[in-house]
């Protein structure tokens, strides 16, 4: 079972290319390196890259995950809130809840060598909240887009409310369970490791159907 | 205790497994509906961005059509034929000298050659007889020239009313579609004989052509539409589009017919009590 976990998250690292190459490979236009759908999923594949570095020399992994939780949270609602027609407001207030969230975590709760648990909960909940919004948003919209553009934005939100939901719920039992029941363990595990590659799934899918005409 | 935390633990994963399933399979069928509704909204927007572009070239091509028409018509014409009565002043005016007599003769016979080709020309671009007289006079003219080509009688049958009275630029293509129609069937189908019929029915203008030479079926047309080389097929798509029209090709066991059909858009008194029958010999 332990093999299985660690052969799927390396299946997971490997995936998580995925969405990066797609993009580089499909996606066209003059602020092709500045949009921060770019940024969100190259700098998700290069942290990703760098957590086993920190993980074979430093044996933790926690400055990844304070970058992770600021870098790749503010990215996603700044992607949300380009996605949004009537809610930017909301999406405003959701960036600054992380950041309040997260300087608050960071330098009361703890620094950049420990967990940031609760930052990283507040950002899975602003960040499920607003993709939900977002959803119904485009759902709502009146305008008239594109369909394959439209249809895009809904598969990259829906990738993020599914990891950040799921994600969410992880945090929530991964203490008990890595401390109480680790028979459980594994299967949980795998679980998520399963609702990860759906989001990059998801993530590639829609960056795909985005650059269709 | 433990076992109680662990079921707890098992259950709560499933109901969130099951609640964001739900939750992202109701959020799926949602946006169907509404990637459906736009994609529909889309192809139509397109179509209609396609068929104003399409309008545009149309419109740009007739008058420049009519502009070439009328300059041949109106101004070159006019200028060769005064030169030509000019040279046959100096016809009347001169004496003896037949060699230049005979030059003479001989260039005013170019000159009216060139007036009669112009005429021509300047009529092919621009349907002036169907400008000045309208759709019915004009098929009818048409169906006596056909008649003069193929040696055999025609008919030119109509229960529309004589007072009908078209958008010019939907009878300008309409006629056009018919005399490409009869062009073709004179190049390709060599029948004996040709019938025009025109008919309204249920607001729509119907020209029904008979004929008793090769036919072609509906999937024919079709397949030559999208796959022969030829500019006239394309020409009359093109122009059904614009005016909304449809084409049916049916063969039949002894040559075949072709129906136009175009909604009207403009009052018609259509004639129901009796068909006029114009007759062409």
């Amino acid at each position: 079972m332990s093999n299985l976990a660690l052969y799927s998250y390396y299946l997971v690292q490997a995936i998580s290319f995925l969405p990066l190459f797609i993009y580089l490979k499909w996606q066209k236009g003059c602020n092709f390196f500045f949009t921060p759908l770019f940024l969100y999923v190259s700098i998700n594949f290069i942290l990703i890259l760098t957590s086993n570095f920190f993980e074979i020399f430093y044996k933790n992994t926690f400055p990844i995950f304070h970058i992770s939780t600021i870098s790749l949270g503010a990215l996603m609602i700044l992607i949300l809130r380009s996605f949004s027609s009537k809610n930017k407001a909301y999406c405003n207030l959701g960036l600054f809840l992380l950041i309040t969230i997260y300087l608050i975590d960071f330098f009361i709760f703890g620094g950049f060598w420990e967990n940031n648990y609760i930052s990283n909960i507040a950002m899975n909940i602003i960040v499920s909240a607003m993709s939900v919004m977002v959803i119904f948003d485009l759902i709502n919209l009146e305008d008239d887009v594109i369909p394959n553009q439209l249809e895009g934005k809904f598969f990259i939100v829906m990738s993020f409310f599914v990891y950040n939901s799921s994600t969410f719920f992880f945090s929530l039992i991964e203490h008990k369970i890595r401390t109480e029941l680790s028979s459980l363990f594994y299967v949980s595990y795998l679980s998520y490791l399963f609702l990860e590659l759906v989001h990059y799934a998801l993530l590639s899918f829609g960056i795909w159907k985005s650059a269709q005409k | 205790m433990e076992i109680s935390s662990e079921i707890i633990l098992v259950v709560s994963g499933i109901l969130f497994a099951v609640a964001l399933g739900m939750s992202v399979i109701q959020m799926f069928i949602l946006f169907r509906s509404k990637a459906t509704l736009m994609r529909i909204k889309f192809e139509i927007q397109l179509k209609n961005k396609e068929l104003e572009m399409m309008n545009a070239v149309v419109q740009a091509q007739e008058t420049e059509r009519t502009n070439i028409a009328r300059n041949l018509h109106d101004e070159v014409g006019a200028i060769l034929a005064m030169a030509q009565r000019n040279l046959s002043v100096s016809l009347d005016k001169m004496t003896g000298d037949d060699v230049l007599r005979d030059d003479i003769e001989f260039t005013l016979d170019v000159l009216d050659q060139s007036v009669d080709k112009i005429r021509a020309i300047s009529h092919g671009m621009l349907p002036h007889f169907l400008v000045k007289f309208g759709l019915l006079k004009a098929l009818q003219r048409l169906m006596e020239q056909t008649e003069k080509s193929l040696g055999n009688s025609c008919s030119f049958n109509s229960s529309v009313s004589e007072d009908l009275s078209l958008e010019q630029r939907q009878e300008i293509h309409f006629y056009c579609i018919a005399t490409e129609l009869i062009n073709n069937l004179m190049k390709h189908a060599r029948p004996q004989f040709i019938n025009l019929k025109l008919d309204a029915r249920e607001n729509h203008l119907i020209l029904h052509i008979q004929h008793d030479g090769v036919a072609i079926s509906q999937a024919d047309y079709e397949y030559l539409l999208h796959h022969g080389n030829g500019m006239g097929l394309e020409s009359i798509s093109h122009r059904l589009r614009i005016i909304t029209g449809e084409l049916q090709y049916q063969r039949q066991t002894k040559g075949g017919t072709i129906e136009i059909s175009m909604p009207l858009k403009m009052k018609i008194a259509p004639n129901n009590h009796e068909e006029i029958s114009i007759p062409l010999t």
